[in-house]
Order: C-alpha cells, then sequence, then structure tokens
C-alpha cells in the first residue's frame, strides 16, 4: 500500500520483504562492486559533465533474536515475546547518473542531472515467535512464519535548474523542474502458522499459505520558480511558486492455494488495487536583510493539496483537499567576529497518511493488526532552536551550544489494544501535550604549558510522548544525560594521540506502569593514537569500549570492547600512495545489539554481524591538483 | 583709453582664472579615501582541494573592497576604516584580519600607534615606523588624478611591495605602515599577496589637531612580541599561521 505525506509525495511502498536493500549491519555480507566515473570541462570551463556508473551485488545472511516486553495497565496482562529470525537476502543493483552543467554567460546558467536505477531483488525469511505472560509465563501465542520475494524496482529521475541574475543588481530568477519515474513488481509467498492459548489451553489456530503478486508505478513531477527581488542594498524579498505532482497505482493480489493444491483463488480481504493522484500548489514569501551585525530571514510557505483515491476493486472514490503552513524564523546576531547567537524557529503541517485513516487489508504479521481512524486532525509541530558559539584562535578556546525545543499540537500517535490471545491491534490517534527538549555545550581549550587540547561535553535531552494503551491514557517521560571529556596532543608528523570518554544516564518511565520505570548507565572509553616513524611509516590504534548496564529487562551485559589497528608505510611524492595492512576488532568481541525503550515497550535485539577480519589496503590519490597530505588541524576562517 | 581698459580687464580675467582655476602646487593636508582589494580566490592558492575552490569560486565574488580614509597634514597621519560597503555583509567567507586597523603615524618622530584586531583580540602596537629601503623607478601610472611615481622594496624579508607615490602631496607617508618615500603613497600592491590598496580620491580639508587623535583601543604591544604571541597561539594551524600572521605584522 502506498502513503502519502502531507505534501502529497508518495513515500515508497510497503512490500512483503521488509528489507531495503542495503547492509546496516545485520547478518553476513557478500559484496561485488564496481564503478566508472568521468568528468570533463571544456570551452573556456564553461560547461562541464561527470559521468557514474555503478554496479552493486549484494548477498546478506543473518539471524536474529529479538526479545521484547509490553507493559500493559493492567500488570496481569503484560507479556514477553521472544522472536528468533533468520534471512537470506539478495540484491543486483544497476545505477547511472550524470551531471551537465553549461554557463550560458555570466549571468546565465543550466543545471541538467539524469539519473537511472535498475534493481533486482530476492529474498528469504523465517521466523518463530512466543509470547508468555510476565507474572507466570504462561504462553499466550506461539507463531512460525515463512516469506520469500522476487522482484524488480526500477526508477528514473532527472532535474532541470535554470539560474538567471537580472540586470537589477541582486535580482534573480531560478526555475527548476525535476520528474520522477518508479516502476515496481514483485512476486512471493507467505506462509505463517500462529497457535492461539486461553489459560494456557491451546483455543485457536490459524494457518496462511499464500502467494502475493504486486505491481505498482509512480509518476510524479515538481517544478518550483524562485524570484529575488532586492528591496535596499541589504534586504530583499524572495517569492516562490511550486507545483507538485503525484500519480501512482498499486495492485496487490493474494492467491491462496485452491482445491487442485494450485495458488489461483483470489483472497479479496487481502487483494488491493488503488491509484492516487494527488495536486499541489505551494507559493511562498521570505524576506532577508543582511547587515554587519545580523541577519534576518522570514517568511513562510503555504500548501494547498488535493488528493484522489480510487479503490479499482470497490469502485469506490475518495477525495481530500487542505492546507498545509510552513512558517519560519531565522535570525542571526554577530557579538563580534567569530561570536555569534542563532535564533531559529520552524513550524510544519503534517497530514495523516491515509494509511492512518483507512488501511487496506495486511495479513503479513497475524500478531499486528491496523485500524482506520476516519476523524484524524493533521497535526501542527513547532521548533525553536537557540544557539551560541564563539571561537577564539589566539586564546585557544572555542564553545558551541544549542537549545532546541520542539512540541506538536494534535500529534498523531498510536492507541494499542492487545486482547486476550496477545495480538496486536494498533489504530492512529490525535494527542496533545508532546514536547522534546534537548540542550548541549560543547567547550574546547587548550592547557599551554603541556600543550595539550581538552574538549568538555554536555548532552540533555528529555521528551514526553502521550499514547494510549488498552483505552488508557499513557504518559511517557524519558530521559537521556551524557557527559564526555576528550583530551589529545597532537605534533605535526611526529605523533597523535587522544582519550575520549563519555557516561550517559537513560531512563524511562510509563504512567500506565508506576513501578516499571527504566534507567541504566552506559560509559564509553575510547583511546586513539598514531605514531609517525621514520622512512614514512606510520601506527594507528584505536579502542572502543562501551559498557551498558543490566537492567531488569535485559538481564545480560553488552559490554563490548573494539580493538583496530593498522601499519602502514606512505609512498610517492607527497605521500599519495600508502599501503596499509590492517586488523579490526582484534579482540573478537563486536556483538549486533540495539536496544529500544519507549512508552509502553522495552526491547533488545541481538544478531550476528562482522567480527574480526584483517585487509591489506592501497591507497593512492591520482587527482592531479594538490602536494600535501591534509593537515590535522588546518583551519580557514569561515565566516 | 578704450585698449588700455580691454588690456586691463584681458589681464584681470587672465589672472583671475590663473587664481581660481588652478590647484596648489604642493598638498600638505587633507583626507584621501582608499580602497583595499583582496583576491579572494587567490587566497586559496596552496590548498590541495579542488573540489572547495571550485564550490567557492561559484558561490562567492572574486575581489572584496574596503574602505579606507587617510587623514592628513605635514608631519601625521591617521589611516582608519572609511564608508561601509553592504556587499560584504552577505560573504559567508573571507573576514579579513586586517579589516578594521587604525593606523596612527608620527612621520617627524617616526612613532607608529596602531590598533590591530587579530581574530577576537585587538591590540594597540606601539613602536618605531617601520623603515622601508626603496627603490624608485622611472615608471609612472596616474591614480584619483595625480601624476604618481613607482618604487619597488621587500618588507618583512620577504613580501615584494610595489608602490606609487605623488610628490604633490609632500606628506611622506601612505595606508597602513607605508611610508618613507618623497611624497604621499597613493597606490600599494603586494603581488604575490594578492591584495591592493589605491586612493579613488582626495578631498582638500581643513585637518584640526583634533582629526589625528591616536587610537587608544587594545593591549599594549611591541611589534616584537606581538610577532611572538601570534606565532605561539597559531603553531598548531600549520602552514596557514604564516599567512595570518603576515597580514597581521603589516
Amino acid at each position: 500500500m502506498m502513503t502519502a505525506d502531507a505534501n502529497g509525495n508518495i513515500i515508497g511502498q510497503d512490500d512483503l520483504s521488509g528489507w531495503d536493500g542495503n547492509y546496516s549491519g545485520q547478518g553476513y555480507p557478500l559484496v561485488q562492486t564496481g564503478g566508472l566515473h568521468y568528468n570533463n570541462k571544456w570551452d573556456g570551463d564553461k560547461k562541464s559533465i561527470n559521468l557514474n556508473y555503478k554496479i552493486l551485488q549484494l548477498f546478506v545472511n543473518g539471524n536474529s533474536t529479538t526479545n521484547s516486553e509490553f507493559i500493559l495497565p493492567d500488570a496481569s496482562a503484560s507479556y514477553y515475546q521472544n522472536q528468533h529470525q533468520g534471512f537470506k537476502n539478495q540484491i543486483l543493483r544497476n545505477k547511472m547518473d550524470g551531471v551537465f552543467e553549461t554557463q550560458f554567460d555570466s549571468a546565465t546558467s543550466l543545471k541538467v542531472t539524469l539519473g537511472g536505477t535498475l534493481i533486482h531483488k530476492i529474498t528469504q525469511g523465517t521466523s518463530a515467535t512466543q509470547s508468555l505472560l510476565v507474572m507466570d509465563s504462561t504462553q499466550i501465542n506461539n507463531a512460525l512464519g515463512h516469506t520469500s520475494t522476487d522482484g524488480d524496482n526500477n526508477s528514473f529521475n532527472g532535474e532541470f535548474l535554470f539560474k538567471k541574475k537580472l540586470k537589477k543588481k541582486g535580482r534573480t530568477l531560478s526555475v527548476d523542474f525535476s520528474p520522477n519515474y518508479n516502476t515496481s513488481r514483485s512476486t512471493g509467498y507467505l506462509f505463517s502458522q500462529n497457535n492461539y492459548f486461553t489459560h494456557g489451553a491451546p483455543s485457536l489456530s490459524q494457518v496462511t499459505d499464500q502467494y502475493k503478486t504486486s505491481t505498482g508505478s509512480i509518476f510524479s513531477l515538481n517544478t518550483k520558480a524562485t524570484y529575488t527581488e532586492p528591496i535596499s542594498v541589504s534586504s530583499s524579498l524572495i517569492a516562490s511558486y511550486g507545483i507538485q505532482v503525484n500519480n501512482s497505482a498499486a495492485d496487490k493480489t493474494s492467491f491462496n492455494k485452491s482445491q487442485q493444491g494450485k495458488y489461483d483463488s483470489v483472497d479479496n480481504k487481502y487483494s488491493s488495487d488503488y491509484s492516487l493522484n494527488t495536486f499541489t500548489q505551494k507559493p511562498g514569501l521570505y524576506y532577508s536583510l543582511v547587515k554587519k551585525k545580523f541577519r534576518v530571514y522570514a517568511g513562510s510557505d503555504v500548501g494547498f493539496s488535493g488528493f484522489k483515491q480510487r479503490d479499482l476493486l470497490a469502485d469506490t472514490l475518495g477525495t481530500r483537499h487542505f492546507t498545509n503552513y510552513y512558517p519560519s524564523a531565522f535570525l542571526t546576531y554577530n557579538i563580534a567576529s567569530q561570536n555569534s547567537i542563532w535564533l531559529n524557529y520552524n513550524g510544519s503541517t503534517t497530514q495523516p497518511t491515509l494509511q492512518q485513516i483507512q488501511p487496506v487489508g495486511n495479513n503479513d504479521d497475524p500478531l499486528n493488526i491496523a485500524v482506520g481512524n476516519a476523524a484524524l486532525k493533521p497535526s501542527f509541530q513547532n521548533n525553536f532552536r537557540l544557539n551560541y558559539y564563539f571561537f577564539k584562535a589566539l586564546s585557544n578556546k572555542n564553545l558551541w551550544s544549542g537549545i532546541n525545543y520542539n512540541f506538536t499540537d494534535n500529534a498523531i500517535s498510536t492507541n494499542s489494544y492487545v486482547d486476550s490471545i496477545g495480538r496486536k491491534i494498533t489504530q492512529a490517534v490525535n494527542v496533545n501535550g508532546n514536547y522534546s527538549i534537548s540542550a548541549n555545550i560543547n567547550y574546547g581549550f587548550k592547557w599551554k604549558k603541556p600543550d595539550i587540547n581538552f574538549n568538555l561535553s554536555s548532552n540533555i535531552s528529555k521528551n514526553r510522548y502521550l499514547s494510549y494503551v488498552n483505552s488508557l491514557l499513557n504518559t511517557t517521560n524519558s530521559g537521556d544525560y551524557t557527559l564526555g571529556l576528550f583530551a589529545g596532543k597532537f605534533k605535526e608528523k611526529k605523533i597523535d594521540i587522544s582519550f575520549q570518554a563519555s557516561v550517559t544516564y537513560t531512563n524511562s518511565k510509563s504512567s500506565i506502569q508506576s513501578s516499571g520505570s527504566v534507567h541504566y548507565w552506559s560509559y564509553n572509553l575510547n583511546p586513539n593514537a598514531d605514531f609517525f616513524l621514520p622512512l614514512a611509516l606510520q601506527i594507528h590504534s584505536d579502542l572502543n569500549y562501551t559498557f551498558r548496564q543490566r537492567t531488569s529487562a535485559f538481564d545480560n551485559n553488552a559490554n563490548v570492547a573494539l580493538w583496530n589497528a593498522w601499519f602502514g608505510k606512505k609512498f610517492l611524492k607527497g605521500d599519495k600512495l600508502l599501503i596499509k595492512v590492517s586488523a579490526n576488532d582484534i579482540l573478537n568481541q563486536n556483538k549486533g545489539i540495539t536496544r529500544n525503550v519507549n512508552s509502553n515497550f522495552i526491547s533488545q535485539n541481538t544478531y550476528n554481524t562482522i567480527q574480526r577480519f584483517y585487509l591489506l589496503s592501497l591507497v593512492w590519490n591520482f587527482s592531479k591538483a594538490g602536494t600535501d597530505a591534509p593537515q590535522n588541524n588546518g583551519m580557514m576562517i569561515i565566516n | 583709453m578704450k585698449v588700455c581698459s580691454i588690456l586691463i580687464t584681458c589681464i584681470c580675467l587672465l589672472t583671475g582664472k590663473l587664481a581660481i582655476g588652478q590647484p596648489p602646487l604642493f598638498i600638505t593636508h587633507g583626507q584621501i579615501e582608499f580602497e583595499y582589494k583582496v583576491n579572494l580566490y587567490s587566497q586559496m592558492e596552496g590548498d590541495n582541494d579542488e573540489g572547495w575552490k571550485e564550490y567557492v569560486k561559484k558561490n562567492l565574488p572574486q575581489f572584496k573592497s574596503t574602505y579606507f580614509k587617510l587623514t592628513f597634514d605635514q608631519n601625521k597621519t591617521l589611516y582608519e576604516p572609511g564608508k561601509e560597503n553592504p556587499d560584504n555583509n552577505k560573504l559567508w567567507m573571507g573576514e579579513g584580519v586586517a579589516d578594521e586597523n587604525v593606523v596612527y603615524s608620527d612621520l617627524v618622530l617616526r612613532q607608529s600607534v596602531s590598533q590591530k584586531k587579530a581574530f577576537e583580540k585587538v591590540f594597540l602596537v606601539k613602536d618605531s615606523i617601520r623603515n622601508i629601503q626603496w627603490k624608485i623607478t622611472g615608471e609612472t601610472r596616474k591614480i584619483a588624478g595625480f601624476e604618481c611615481r613607482r618604487a619597488n622594496a621587500v618588507i618583512m624579508d620577504s613580501i615584494y611591495v610595489v608602490a606609487f607615490y605623488c610628490d604633490e602631496i609632500t606628506t611622506p607617508g601612505g595606508p597602513e605602515s607605508f611610508s618613507g618615500l618623497p611624497g604621499m603613497i597613493l597606490g600599494v600592491a603586494m603581488p604575490h599577496e594578492h591584495v591592493t590598496w589605491f586612493a579613488t580620491k582626495l578631498s582638500l580639508q581643513d585637518v584640526k589637531p583634533a582629526d589625528l587623535r591616536q587610537p587608544s583601543r587594545g593591549k599594549p604591544i611591541n611589534n616584537a612580541a606581538l610577532k611572538e604571541n601570534l606565532k605561539e597561539s597559531l603553531k598548531d594551524w600549520g602552514k596557514y599561521a604564516n599567512k595570518y600572521v603576515k597580514q597581521i605584522m603589516l
């Protein structure tokens, strides 16, 4: 089912595989990749072209285990869910893109960007799940599932950007035209067996054995014209107008096994054929003022959108119209050179997605069912940011600090209802009172005598998130507090050593479960050393040690000490060639683990991932320009 | 009689013309506006990041102009920031370290007081005027309507300087710390540093002693100590340190 965002842009199409085609740290990858690059400039550098082609084949296999705890208002109904998953995926990707730029004269330019990507993806996944009551470990459900998919996804995109400086100084016009086209088709099999228990005794059993096909296409066009008119030597007005068109279609069919044993019996409950057309007009107006001591940039975009959704199976048509606002204001005050305050506000409207209002029947995961809410209102998010920074070159002191405050009116949250056999039914609802605040300070200074650089940092974030669990309002307050220290000594071409340490305290408390507040400490130590020896030799070593405290939900520590080192020699004038031997994760301690703590749900996901490995590398910088290797601490004043 | 009166009228008109139309032969006081121009693209020479250089060239103008005014009488000069250039506020790079210099020079006592802003600090540099070994050439050029003669020199051991002075303005001074030629310096170029100072106009005006007051803000220091201070603070900056030290020590 495709979903559309507030601007009418189609956001992807969820598919059965659940894999985005990239290696993200889970499992073991095998990659084969290669590419070509060409670029050239001619006609007195007025014309330039840049072409790239890349081919990639990726295979990823892996296993993971997810342990979760669902906290419900009625503590006797809270349950643990343990899931084991295995996957075997592969993807073949061909990608080509090119950029052509031409400068017609000193005032007119055109930039054309064209690209295309062809993807073939094959996935296979299995999972075994079991849910047990927290209070006495009685089983409430178990499930076995297997899915496989085979599909193609091809997309083509282009952008034409035309810019012109008009006669009057500061008067400019730019026009952007971007068409995009995407088609996809895939076939797959879904098998799942779900067993449900009441008071420990089997009560319900479901088997799903289906063949699924899906085809889709998205065509979108984005155009925007921007006109800047100077109204004084230091101020100007910027007006823009944009049109966005999105036309998409998605046809999904599920087939059950018929009497003959073939998958040719159409299951209408889990089949859909939708087309969605959206049209948005977006005018905007901004004011800009640039003075020596301060700068102002303020204005707003407004979006007028119309949605037209056709259900081709039920032969119905739904339309919606709405208006979105995007005000923003930006103010900078320069106290002195490299010493400024920045203040920023922006607001944006988010419309509920069609999936939240009226979801399509989906049996991919029988333990998670989505229900629609036709009364959903759009949410409006306000974001304030205040930053102060200074950079004192002669005193070797610098400071970077900021506060961010974000609150949302009518935020779209969820109401989860867990039935007696452990199936979770979710509905989107509006809530008021969501906010998040974060503050950070980063202060650097130098201890002159021993020539050591220090950096102190502190980071605080606090959030409040509202949701409904079994129709009870659940307020979750969570906080993250970090303190960090960095110390380093650098002597050009001799030595570069540093040590970094940080400590974090995390806590989260849900109102529906007063006893269950989750809190834990984690520490991180990171020493780093580079030694530059005679004969252009270099030794590098770094260690990253993470310590996570045990909590009631996660009763195993996840302490990891990752030690990497390499030894290499530089050749050629300017150190342009480096040959090195490196060892990663020497102590073989890398663990795949992520933790998620929020509202009424805590989970830990452990997975297999790349561990200790060795590499022999050759790095050659053959670009024509430049003679020196990049400076470690080189700086330029950028205002 | 008639011929006599016509003759007298003619002579009077001629002398009148001579008296009103021609400027004074030697100028001893007034105010000169200088345009200090930096070639921003050339400041990046020696950088090996072609992509960054391309990006800067696309998004920044090549030259940055800052205006200064030089008020002078027979023996003293005061060089300070002049009218604001609003275009400079829009630049996101290329902030100069010499953009707010105030230099007071007493050409008789050979002493100068300079108020120099270096990054976050302001220094009040009191020292003797730099002795420049000029080599005067035969080349001439017109600047701000004045005929100027070229002179070359090397300062601070390695910086090559070309200056144009005009002997119609008798004060032996010039912009920044440039002085010591038999006339006012109306143009300076440092070809390898890609910066120039050129006079744009001269206004003949009365100059009171109050117009030539010494600057007073900043931490008192002399040239040698300032150089030490800068080198020590910027020693981690590698080759960039030299560039900034040169600009500040000028």
